[in-house]
């Protein structure tokens, strides 16, 4: 498979650098062996290899627009119901000058993503726009502000309950302080709308499911959410550079949300969704001569949607909780991870970028299923030109 | 997560980036000579600091125990960072590609945020291909299987 990949990317390789120097193209091509010893990151501690494979070209038909097109391709060898493609375009405008002191970008993207028979159910497409204005007041103090839509849909989802649409703002200020620290503070509003089981819901039909499948109990609502993230940064001596991000993400409105868990066959696309807070920090070096070396620690505390589970029947089988007994599942998570990068010109413009990242995850759940460490070990190269 | 937590992580923070900072600090409070210190991509470095040949390494930090001596000698800021990323002249020989990434560069602040309703939190840089490591089993915005 692997091989059929690389094939495929070679030929499209030769394809754009063909066409690519006289029109105006730049373009990146990546692949990516990944071993996981808990892919799924639970209890089960299942662990899988994937590889990846991307291609991406960048076309500037003008010099304040870019279009851009992405294949990727991932693969698992032993989750093969997990592997995936994923199709992505998009077009970035950005109209103000460089010496300007106000700035706009507007970006609008799509992405398909296409999984195996086994996973059809995923399938989906997504469309983003982003409209965002920078101001600088003074070399040192910069404002931003800005709007996101995203729209997702499920393509084989009968009927359509995983689909939403997201509308989020955002500001910021960007202000350098005592000379040398870098003092980034954003926040942010969000609205979406979602389909979820009410709390007082007080049966969920049983099988068979079509045409009355669990999916038709669900109902069409909508919640918030809102966000302040603090970000300091600097450099160490020359060198290296650190930076500690604090996030703390509250939802409102999802007092009477329930969605379907992961063991009830209609996982809901809010499942992996939380709020909570979180501080991250990361440190970039470059003592190693023509290297980058990445270190970062981070610590979430995540508080996720009410969650509905099977449970066992008094006499047997597996039955659907009530809406009613479902909780919210808190998590406690740690993160480590070592990213090193060894950059490579090649003629004029082209770099080849080979990359090893090892991570480590230590999570601990309110419930068992979830109380898991997980050791990831990733080898990448790209090249780009 | 208790406030306490994170203001003793914000203190050890600001002490140890402080003691360990000093030896760049000092140039960079001579304000009337060069650029202030620009960190809008959050890696902790002068985005100021040129890039030459895009290979992600300043060419400063190639140059910088050089540099570093000169500086001490003269007791001036020797680098001299160039206001934007690259100042590569009018703009009349550069290609839409060159003259995009310039401007790319000025709205680097703007092109993304920290918000969302997303289950990753791109912690994890990874190779650049895909999301980074931690959110390759995503299905449907879910990282779980079936």
């Amino acid at each position: 498979m692997l091989l059929r990949i690389a094939l495929a990317l070679v030929a499209m390789l030769t394809v754009v650098a063909a066409s690519g120097r006289c029109a105006g193209f730049t373009y990146e091509v990546g692949l990516a062996e990944t071993h996981a010893d808990n892919v799924l990151k639970d209890s089960t501690g299942s662990s899988d290899t994937y590889s990846i494979a991307q291609a991406t070209i960048r076309s500037h038909p003008l010099p304040v627009l870019e279009l851009n097109f992405t294949d990727r391709y991932t693969y698992f060898s032993r989750h093969p119901g997990l592997s995936n493609f994923l199709h992505s375009g998009g077009a970035t405008f950005i109209p103000t000058p460089e010496r300007w002191p106000f700035s706009a970008y507007l970006s609008a993207s799509f992405d398909i993503v296409q999984y195996r028979q086994q996973s059809e159910p995923y399938d989906n497409r997504s469309f983003r726009f982003l409209a965002s204005l920078g101001y600088e007041l003074d070399p040192a103090v910069r404002l931003k502000a800005g709007s996101k839509i995203t729209l997702t849909s499920y393509v084989n989802d009968t009927p359509t309950v995983a689909d939403h649409d997201q509308y989020e703002a955002f500001a910021g200020l960007n202000v350098t302080v005592l000379g040398a620290y870098s003092l980034d503070v954003e926040l942010g509003l969000g609205r979406t709308n979602l389909w979820f089981l009410d709390t007082s819901l007080q049966a969920i039909p049983p099988p068979p499911y079509p045409p009355n499948s669990p999916a038709d109990s669900q109902s069409a609502g909508h919640f918030q959410s809102f966000y302040i993230s603090p970000r300091v940064s600097r450099s160490l001596g020359g060198r290296t550079g650190v930076s500690i991000t604090y996030k703390y993400r509250r939802f409102t409105g999802t007092d009477p949300v329930v969605v379907f868990g992961y063991t009830t066959g209609y996982l809901s696309p809010w499942f992996g969704v939380y709020d909570g807070s979180s501080v991250t920090v990361n440190v970039k070096s470059y003592l190693v001569p023509h290297t980058l070396l990445g270190v970062g620690v981070g610590y979430w505390q995540k508080e996720y949607l009410k969650t509905l589970e099977m449970k066992r029947a008094p006499f047997g089988g597996l039955i659907y909780q009530l809406p009613r007994e479902a909780s919210r599942r808190r998590d406690y998570l740690a993160q480590l991870y070592v990213n090193v990068q060894r950059p490579i010109t090649v003629g004029e413009d082209g770099v080849l970028e080979p990359t090893i990242t090892i991570e480590y995850a230590h999570n601990n759940s309110s419930i068992p299923t979830f109380d898991y460490s997980a050791a990831t070990v990733s080898v990448g190269v790209v090249f780009r030109r | 997560m208790k406030p306490t937590v994170c203001w003793l992580v914000l203190t050890l923070f600001l002490v140890f980036t402080s003691v360990h900072g000093e030896e760049t600090s000092a140039p960079q409070s001579n304000e009337s000579q060069k650029t202030k210190f620009v960190d809008l991509d959050g890696d902790g470095f002068d985005d100021n600091l040129p890039d030459v040949n895009r290979d992600g390494i300043p060419e400063f930090m190639q140059f910088a125990p050089l540099i570093a001596t000169a500086a001490i000698s003269q007791n001036v800021i020797e680098f001299q960072a160039p206001s934007g990323h690259l100042d590569l002249g009018t703009g009349l020989h550069l290609s839409n590609s060159q003259r995009f990434s310039q401007l790319e560069f000025c709205v680097r602040g703007i092109t993304r945020h920290r918000g969302g309703f997303g289950t990753g939190d791109e912690f994890v840089p990874g190779s650049g291909i895909g999301q980074g490591t931690s959110t390759s089993t995503c299905a449907g915005g879910v990282c779980r299987p079936r």
